[in-house]
């Protein structure tokens, strides 16, 4: 009996011990310091080799006197990861322990302490010391101390675990931990346990818990298994780890095709099938996740701008955040039943809608993602012109010339590049030519012609084609003298010169009639024409013109017109980036005519009331802002180029404000929301966009101020809501009366428009108001008024009353770098308005606005622009209270040596002020509208538009048959006295509310 | 057996029957623009309850109005909402008819046309140097219209052959104005003529630094040969009105103005302060009604003494156009019909109406223009008795010759007529199907209208008269291509 329970004996120890060795750990040796250094304090190391570290955190010896006796510790002193490569390799199948003691360092209870302990494949990564941690992690642990509620000197134990495979054998281990600031480690160690091998599927790709998978990724993959011969695979997938679907069974391919959505948490498994076991062996692998990036948010980056150019059609532009196909929904009555789309993706959108009726508002709205922005309007009636010349064939017949016409009418036409406008036909004969240039243009063609023969048979022909009368008329001459205004024609030709070889009445009618600025008569005939044009002739009939002949493509001459000599133009706002509100022309004299008449009429026009921006003017073109509507017309014929209806742009009580379109030879720039789209001058065509620059994440600011320098754009940022846009009763109120608040704006900045970037920007650094009204561009710098009351700058939507306007300061910035060049503190007493002009003739900044007292009372500071030191100061009296006509809202000015505001005007040199000599009629002091000047005359509303010669500011109407706007609504320019439409809603008794052009007579 | 007439008694049927049709239809003339020259857009003339379309006349292009880009749509200031336009003058190829012709101008293509008004074929055509923007006046045989040419003409209403012209400034300088090149000084009214009196106004700037004028100007209407011109105070814009003594002449945005037709002396203007428009009707008892006026609740019409100008009140608010006879009025608005007994302002009945834009009265049938669509409407209810779709906005409507002719912006010129007596299907074609509608009741009697059969007569009985008026049908539709 001993002698069996010594062999029971033995045989139990033997088994326990046995059991012992299969359970008892395997201790590898992990390289010092195992964050176990006892009795070692306040040293700190940012290297503490052998652990690595990602970032730049010390890994500390510490040793506290709250921390157990004897026991040193380490801290973490940022928030950063520490890992080592340890010597020893996997095994597979073996099971591996990482083990820290993690606490906490401050004194008291911590929270929020994060950790993770994880073990990777260190000869797959073994990380960069100093920069980058292993990315080949095989197993994870994670958690927060919080939880725990860890004082000083308590130690929470905390292990991963990890199985080898086959595809770690012989791989360096690697153990590394992450945590937050002052996170204590101790007693790092790592044990090993052998095991079975299990085969299992590794190397998952997606990588588990891989973050911001990309939804394309199309293919879950891994490494198979080694371990066993001809290994097969279940898939299994799914968002719930609990309940995965089978998505393959017994493929032997390591790999399955997947489609993911965004922003979800994917969860799949690999199982491992060994059939060479009846039944089949199936190993269940370990659950791996990832989760997909998130969709990004498709925004409307710009627009919508819908362009009209022909008839019965408009172009829909607008800018995507991402690309995306192209949708427009559109249809009347408010309802959306028709769709336009180009189902190509992109983030600059242009689609076209078709067959518009005429005089019907249509409703439209872009769809990205499916999903509808704002619904907008527009009123499809838009003067395109004549129209296209209906299809069918020529009326003409087929003869020797028809070929010669053919030519002559596609040289004349890419020679010209003119699309629209007036073309006049001098000797049009039967209209020959007239019908082929009609069918390549959009021009509309007037022909001259005395011979009563060739008229009829022209309309006869041309009412054939169905192009007689809007398209192409005929007008019956009897000596040489062409019926119209000087300045009419885009084109000039001549029939006659080509079927006859014979020069047309005189060259110098045809330069009379020739539109400045871009008028081109380009007379001749193509090569092999008979009979011949003779050179000699042409040349002595030319005499006295400037022309350029040439015998490319038969014989041809061409006179161009460019500006009118002392012509001026009215580019922003105030006429120029200097707010001086003077066009510099000196053509204008004190007997006008009518040049043209006609659209646009009211119909677009902002209610007077509103007030509304000023038209502009540049190289003959004049762009009318109407109620969300820019209009393009010529100056010199009234030729409607094009119109851009642009949805909640159009800013009024405008003097509170600042322009927000502008011009340069070629372009039309206009601010809408945070953006300014450039648009080509003759067609409208949208070029580009460019971006105020967003200086604070989640803060949108819009475009403010706008200026045209060269290929720069100077431009402020403000609050949305900062501009007042809109037209209402409520608006008209706001664009009256007494003390109504200024945009401001919250910085500068200027923008590259060929690199499209950011040259600079201003923002003072504790906060200011840039009062809108008070910016002006002039020579090599920017000037502007900016307000450094917290109150202005921090108003919740940048619109300030003159009286929170404080602490001014004058700012002067280098155009090019952005730099402040000077500032000076300045205390204007301003209150119900103020503005900055450029004074050319002193080189003087002139800072105007109004208060009252007893009256309103406008006061003048005057700065040289040198040193911003005052140069002097001076006030006047109006003497009225009365504020419901403008008498307080008075903007200057500047001609010559001298300032005018409709009550009197300001000696420049010494700011003295003295009453305008009133004329015949005098200068109304009240009614609404102010002033806009050339160098020899300014103009006002008085009643009707009036003009006033200077300096004895005579009054001289202009006409009584019309009323216009409460702002600045007519100028000189080109040569010519430009009266848009402004009236719009004025209901008072007034005969034509129209546009009209004057010229001197 | 039956006896059947002989030929001498259907001769006398047949004479009886065209007395009887004449009577029936009393054809009449629209010589002008809404039928006189007091605008009254009345004519006694019948037609009948259902209509054919016989002809549409269309153009490529929409008529250019001078005025497209107006009114604005309010003053806020004033609080004056949903204004009209007041220069509805061009928007459509208003047409007159006479002696079985169609006369129109054209603003597209400068010319007057001249159609059948049967078949709407072109009889001919008159080029002038400009658009045509108003309907022609025939009278006594002549054609008269004015162009922006600076020109008014006077042509044969027959053949279009050229009688006279006369321009007030008696020169062809020209400018670029609404988008075409023409005259300094442009008709901008129609031509009224009456008592051989040729009245219109041309020219709408005046003042030094305009460089243009503007005239009102009377010629006798059959040489040409001027009576009197005058330069009026206002801009002359719309078709001008004559009473016995006094010419009004619509200023467009502002207040008419009214002349001493003998001598063209200027009366005074009619209304006050913010009124206006191009719209006018002058009553036979001396009642101007002038539109569209504006208000807080939208346009509307004000009704004046013609004599003083003076302003009445009316016994109805809102309206774009109306119809007065010597007993009624009918109001037109955007949303409602309306009839009014003149002697105590009662409404004898309202109803809602999507026919806004133009209202005529035929006989007792009303005609009024909607969207796409034109109406016939009883003046016993206002009941809807008939409609037809038309190409546009209806911007013109006249009645004259057994024939409705509506015109619309888009450029159309539709002609409504009656359908053949053979035409029993109302199919718009006389064909066998009638003909079998008419032989299934054959010889009934008592029938009523015997399914449309009963043709002669009106007796309740299908006979040989009826089918004597089918035959004659029949052959006249295969003639002229009915349909």
């Amino acid at each position: 009996m001993d002698r069996c329970r010594e062999l029971a004996v033995c045989f139990l120890v033997l088994l326990i011990c046995g059991l012992g060795s299969v359970c008892q750990a395997d201790m590898i040796t992990v390289g010092n310091p195992s964050f176990d250094q006892d009795g070692v304090s306040g040293f700190y190391s940012y290297n503490w080799s052998p652990w690595k570290t990602s970032g730049w955190s010390w890994l500390g010896n510490g040793y506290y006197g709250g921390a157990p006796a004897g026991d040193g510790w380490y801290v973490i002193t940022a928030a950063s990861t520490w890992f080592q490569n340890l010597a020893a390799v996997f095994e597979s199948g073996s099971t591996y322990t990482f083990s820290v003691d993690v606490g906490t360092y401050n004194n008291g209870s911590q929270s929020g302490l994060n950790w993770t302990l994880f073990i990777y494949d260190a000869t797959v990564d073994p990380g960069t010391d100093g920069s980058a941690a292993p990315t080949s992690i095989l197993a994870t642990a994670t958690g927060l101390l919080s939880d725990e509620a860890v004082p000083m000197g308590v130690w929470y134990n905390k292990t991963v675990e990890y199985t080898a495979t086959s595809a770690n054998a012989g791989h360096a281990i690697g153990i590394g931990f992450t945590g937050d600031y002052y996170t204590l480690l101790d007693h790092a160690s790592v044990s090993s346990e052998s095991g079975e091998v299990v085969p299992a599927a590794t190397i998952p790709v997606p990588a588990d818990n891989a973050p911001d998978v990309q939804v394309d990724t199309g293919t879950l993959s891994w490494h198979g298994t080694t371990d066993i011969t001809s290994p097969k695979y279940n898939v299994w997938f799914g968002t719930d780890q609990t309940s995965l679907n089978s998505m393959a069974t017994g493929q032997t391919n390591t790999n399955v095709p997947v489609e993911l959505d965004y922003g979800i948490r994917y969860y799949w498994r690999v199982d491992v099938v060994d059939e060479s076991t009846n039944p089949a062996t199936v190993y269940t692998g370990s659950i791996w996740n990832f989760t997909t990036e998130a969709a990004e948010v498709t925004t409307l980056k710009a627009g919508p701008y819908v362009h009209f150019y022909n008839e019965g059609e408009v172009t829909i532009y607008y800018k995507t955040s991402a690309p995306v196909a192209s949708i427009v929904q559109y249809g009347t009555a408010s309802s959306l039943t028709q769709t336009v789309t180009d189902v190509s993706a992109k983030t600059d959108h242009e689609l076209k809608i078709t067959g518009l009726d005429p005089e019907t508002t249509y409703s439209y709205r872009i769809v990205m993602n499916g999903l509808p922005e704002a619904t907008h309007e527009f009123y499809s009636a838009f003067d395109a012109g004549p129209g296209p010349v209906p299809a069918g064939p020529s009326p003409y017949p087929v003869d020797e010339l028809t070929d010669v016409y053919t030519q002559a009418a596609e040289y004349i036409v890419n020679t010209a590049g003119i699309d629209k406008g007036v073309c006049i036909d001098y000797g049009c004969g039967t209209g020959r030519l007239a019908y082929e240039i009609a069918k390549r243009t959009n021009l509309k063609i007037i022909g001259y012609e005395s011979d009563p023969l060739k008229i009829a048979q022209a309309r006869e022909y041309l009412d054939q084609a169905g192009v007689y009368g809007t398209r192409v008329s005929v007008i019956q001459i009897s000596t040489a003298e062409l019926k119209c205004r000087d300045f009419t024609a885009n084109l000039v030709v001549s029939d006659k010169m080509i079927a006859q070889g014979t020069c047309p009445g005189t060259s110098a009618e045809v330069f009379r009639v020739l539109r400045p600025d871009g008028g081109l008569a380009i007379l001749g005939q193509p090569a092999g024409t008979n009979p011949a044009l003779d050179r000699t002739a042409l040349e002595t009939w030319l005499d006295g013109q400037d022309s350029n002949i040439s015998e490319t493509n038969g014989l041809w001459a061409v006179i161009s017109r460019g500006e009118l000599p002392g012509a001026g133009k009215w580019t922003h706002h105030y006429a120029d980036p200097g707010n001086t509100a003077n066009s510099g022309d000196t053509r204008i004299t004190n007997t006008l005519q009518v040049l043209w008449y006609g659209n646009p009429g009211p119909r677009y026009i902002v209610d007077r009331h509103n007030r509304p921006m000023s038209s502009l003017y540049n190289k003959g073109v004049i762009i009318t802002p109407g109620v969300d509507r820019l209009m393009a017309y010529d100056a010199y014929n009234g030729t409607r180029y094009w119109d851009m209806s642009i949805p909640q742009s159009a800013r009024v009580a405008i003097f509170h404000d600042c322009g927000w379109t502008a011009l340069s030879d070629d372009a039309v720039f206009v601010a809408h929301k945070d953006d300014c789209a450039r648009l080509d001058l003759i067609t409208g065509q949208l070029e580009a966009t460019f971006q105020a620059p967003q200086l604070t994440s989640g803060q949108n600011r819009n475009w403010g101020y706008l200026a045209v320098d060269g290929q720069n754009l100077i431009g402020s940022a403000q609050k949305e809501g900062a501009s007042l846009i809109g037209h209402s009763r409520a608006h008209v109120d706001q664009a009256y009366y007494s003390y109504r608040p200024a945009s401001t704006s919250e910085y500068m900045f200027s923008i590259d428009t060929l690199t499209d970037t950011v040259n600079w920007t201003y923002k003072n650094p504790t906060g200011s108001a840039i009062i809108n009204p008070c910016i002006l561009v002039a020579g090599d710098y920017v000037y502007f008024v900016e307000s450094r009351n917290s109150s202005a700058y921090n108003d919740a939507d940048g619109r300030v009353t003159g009286a929170t306007l404080t602490s001014e300061y004058l700012i002067k910035l280098d155009k090019t770098t952005g730099q402040v060049v000077d500032s000076q503190p300045i205390n204007l007493p301003f209150t119900q308005v103020m503005y900055l002009s450029y004074v050319p003739s002193r080189d003087l900044v002139v800072a105007t606005g109004s208060y009252t007292s007893g009256g309103h009372v406008y006061a003048h500071y005057a700065y040289h622009t040198s040193n911003l030191d005052q140069a002097w100061t001076s006030t006047y009296a109006t003497g009225t209270s009365a504020n419901a006509h403008g008498e307080q809202d008075q903007h200057p000015v500047i001609v010559g040596n001298w300032m005018y505001n409709k009550y009197y005007r300001v000696d420049l040199t010494t700011g003295a002020t003295s009453n305008i000599a009133l004329g015949t009629g005098g200068l109304a002091t009240g009614g609404c509208g102010t002033l806009s000047a050339c160098e020899t005359h300014f103009f006002a509303r008085k009643g009707n538009p009036c003009m006033y010669e200077l300096p004895a500011v005579s009054a001289n109407p202009l006409t009584s048959e019309t009323r216009i706007g409460c702002w600045l609504n007519m100028m000189a320019a080109g040569g010519l006295v430009l009266v848009p439409e402004s009236g719009a809603g004025c209901s008072c008794d007034f005969q034509l509310q129209t546009s009209m052009t004057f010229m001197p007579n | 057996m039956i006896k059947y007439p002989n030929k001498y008694a259907m001769l006398i049927f047949g004479l009886f029957l065209m007395v009887l049709f004449c009577a029936v239809t009393t054809a009449q003339d629209w010589p002008t623009y809404l039928h006189d020259k007091n605008r009254s857009a009345h004519t006694t003339e019948q037609l009948p309850d259902q209509l054919r379309q016989a002809w549409v006349w269309g153009s490529d292009r929409s008529p250019r109005p001078a005025g497209a880009e107006s009114p604005a749509l309010q003053d806020f200031w004033q609080g004056l909402y949903n204004n009209k336009s007041r220069l509805e003058i061009d928007s459509a190829f208003r047409v007159v008819a006479s002696s079985g012709k169609v006369y129109f101008g054209s603003s597209n293509s400068d010319k007057v046309i001249c159609l059948d008004a049967g078949d709407g074929s072109q009889l001919w055509k008159y080029y002038t140097g400009g658009p045509i923007r108003f309907a022609p006046s025939v009278y006594a045989g002549k054609v008269y219209f004015g162009s922006d040419d600076g020109y008014v003409y006077c042509l044969n209403a027959d053949d279009g052959s050229f009688v006279w012209k006369y321009s007030a400034i008696g020169n062809d300088d020209r400018m670029m104005a609404d988008g075409r090149m023409v005259s300094v000084c442009p008709v901008r009214t129609g031509v009224l003529v009456d008592n051989g009196v040729a009245y219109w106004g041309a020219g709408l700037f005046s003042g030094a630094n305009t460089n243009l004028s503007r005239f009102i100007c009377a010629c006798n209407a059959e040489t040409g040969v001027l009576v009197w011109k005058k330069t009026p105070p206002r801009p002359l814009q719309g078709y001008p009105l004559a009473s016995a003594s006094n010419l009004y002449m619509p200023a467009g945005k502002t207040q008419p103005t009214f002349y001493n037709r003998l001598t063209g002396g200027y009366l005074g203007s009619i209304g006050a302060g913010r009124q206006g428009g191009a719209y006018a009707l002058l009553t036979n008892d001396n009642k101007l009604f002038i539109g569209p006026h504006y208000s807080g609740s939208g346009s509307y019409i004000a009704k004046y003494d013609a004599s003083s100008g003076s302003g009445e009140s009316m016994a109805w608010g809102p309206g774009n156009c109306l119809v007065v006879t010597d007993t009624n009025s009918y109001y037109s608005s955007d949303t409602k019909l309306a009839r009014i007994r003149r002697s105590d302002k009662a409404v004898i009945w309202t109803v809602s109406s999507s026919y806004p834009y133009e209202l005529i009265l035929a006989g007792t049938t009303l005609f009024a223009g909607g969207n796409h669509e034109v109406a016939a409407i009883s003046t016993t209810n206002g009941s809807v008795i008939w409609t037809a779709p038309v190409n546009g906005r209806v911007r013109g409507l006249a009645v004259a010759g057994g024939s409705l002719y509506v015109s619309t912006d888009h450029g159309s010129i539709h002609c409504f007529t009656d359908y053949s007596p053979g035409d029993l299907d109302r199919s718009n074609s006389v064909d066998l199907f009638d003909f079998v509608a008419f032989a299934v009741n054959w010889l009934t009697v008592n029938c009523g209208d015997c399914g449309g059969a009963d043709l002669a007569g009106q007796d309740g009985l299908v006979d040989i008269n009826d089918l004597l008026v089918f035959i004659d049908a029949w052959l006249a539709a295969m003639q002229s291509n009915y349909e």
